[in-house]
């Protein structure tokens, strides 16, 4: 008699014991962090190889993640980002890389919330050329990307702006127009898409009453 | 050596000993000193107690590079004095903020580094819109700020005309003369800041339904207040 309540509460304790180690739902400490550069779905992040937690593309980028799963105290975590069979990360489609920083160790006595991933989004040239130029010099931009062209006398002039992300708008004006010409932009206007853009024309004629 | 050139010896060692004790000549001495980071533009000038220092850009600084500028104020200070670093006045273009251990007393650290951080002034930028009719117009500034997406009714709430605003306040009880207008569209200074010296190009990314809109004044660079002249005019597209 004795002997077998014994043996039922060596078995429950056993029983407690390994539930509180499976299925790592069983932690009192959230893990949690920031992300930076994630616009689009397609991410997901999983902690010791464990459940899935997708990230969600949001405008801007930022925001903020939590494991569902709570984790154990003085227990390891390493979040890292789901691969495909391949062994590849699988990443946005507008994403080039991204790193993880603050994303393992031993959580110690307490939660962990300072986990970042950041992610940098992929990037596409904004090029085309300027005709009329002569010797000129004209100053073209894209927002606060500012770039000085001065002609060699050629026809064309190529124009290369800073590259712009994927996603992102561009719009290219004249800041300064070269003396005794106008530059018009045609083609300075869009949406960067996911191939270089290179068809932007800057076209300068001698300005009216010259 | 005779007794009275001993004698004569002894007194000028004692003067001597005597002149190192007196007026604290070998205390220790703190100046007060430290780094400006981010300085870009002339005419800042730091504070303390009855005393002042100017500080120019580190002359090493590129279009791209800007150095750490150190800096000291013109008299020292002795143990146990009192200091407090203060902005004289801001460098043009620029807002400067004293950081830590601004204040204290000479000797509780073994030199007195005080940080100075500056950042360059930025504003924003903001136009109006005439005739609009539709939705659908789309407002960038290059790649640099993002993209507005201005409504009929964005428009519309916000229209009121610089005559009309005039009119209103003079209407009012007691008649004023002052007046605000708001713009139609903003772009914000705090989430896309343009800097001052930074350029901006407004133009149209998408155009409103049936209509076409032409941007003026819509090219220029920051200066030291925000941007109020772009105009948008929008008319029908020709049936």
């Amino acid at each position: 008699m004795m002997r077998s309540i014994l043996r039922t509460t060596v078995a429950l304790a056993c029983a407690v014991s390994l539930a509180s180690c499976g299925g790592g739902n069983s932690g009192t400490l959230y893990l949690a962090g920031n992300f930076t550069g994630v616009t689009l779905d397609g991410l997901t992040l999983q902690n010791n190889g464990g459940a899935d937690l997708p990230i969600a593309g949001v405008a801007g980028g930022a925001g903020t993640f939590q494991f569902k799963d709570l984790v154990p105290s003085d227990s390891i975590f390493n979040v890292t980002i789901k691969k495909d069979a391949n062994g590849k990360e699988i990443l946005p489609s507008n994403v080039e890389k991204c790193l993880i920083s603050g994303g393992s160790g031993n959580t110690g006595l307490y939660s962990v919330g300072s986990v970042i991933l950041s992610c940098t989004i992929k990037t596409h040239a904004l090029t085309g050329k300027i005709t009329g130029l002569g010797t000129g010099t004209v100053v073209l931009i894209n927002g606060a990307n500012q770039v000085s062209v001065t002609g060699t006398g050629l026809a064309d002039t190529p124009l290369t702006m800073e590259k712009v992300s994927e996603g992102y708008p561009y719009g290219i004006t004249v800041l300064t127009q070269p003396a005794g010409r106008t530059c018009s932009v045609t083609n300075g206007v869009g949406t960067m898409g996911t191939v270089d853009v290179a068809n932007v024309v800057v076209a300068c004629t001698a300005a009216a009453g010259t | 050596m005779t007794l009275f050139s001993m004698r004569a010896a002894i007194a000028l060692l004692l003067a001597a000993s005597l002149a190192a004790c007196g007026g604290g000549s070998d205390k220790a001495k703190f100046p007060i000193a430290g780094n400006v980071t981010g300085l870009v533009y002339p005419g800042l000038t730091l504070t303390t107690d009855k005393q002042s220092v100017a500080v120019a850009p580190n002359p090493a600084n590129t279009s791209t590079t800007i150095n750490p500028v150190a800096y000291s104020f013109p008299q020292v200070l002795e143990y146990g004095d009192v200091y407090f670093v203060a902005l004289g006045t801001n460098p043009a273009h620029q807002s400067c903020n004293v950081t830590q251990l601004r204040a204290d007393s000479a000797g509780h650290t073994a030199s007195i580094n005080v940080l100075v951080e500056c950042s360059v002034n930025y504003n924003s930028v903001n136009g109006y819109v005439y005739g609009l009719k539709a939705d659908g117009l789309q407002l960038i500034n290059g790649s640099t700020s993002g993209t507005i997406t201005l409504t009929k009714a964005i428009v519309d709430a916000n229209a009121t005309t610089e005559a009309a605003a005039k009119a209103a306040a003079a209407a009012a009880t007691p008649p004023s003369t002052a007046y605000t207008l708001t713009p139609s569209f903003s772009f914000n200074s705090v989430t896309n800041p343009v800097y001052y010296n930074q350029s901006y190009g407004v133009t149209i990314l998408a155009q409103p339904t049936g209509q076409t809109c032409t941007v003026t004044n819509g090219t220029g660079v920051m200066q030291d207040a925000p941007v109020t002249n772009i105009a948008i005019n929008c008319v029908d597209n020709p049936t």
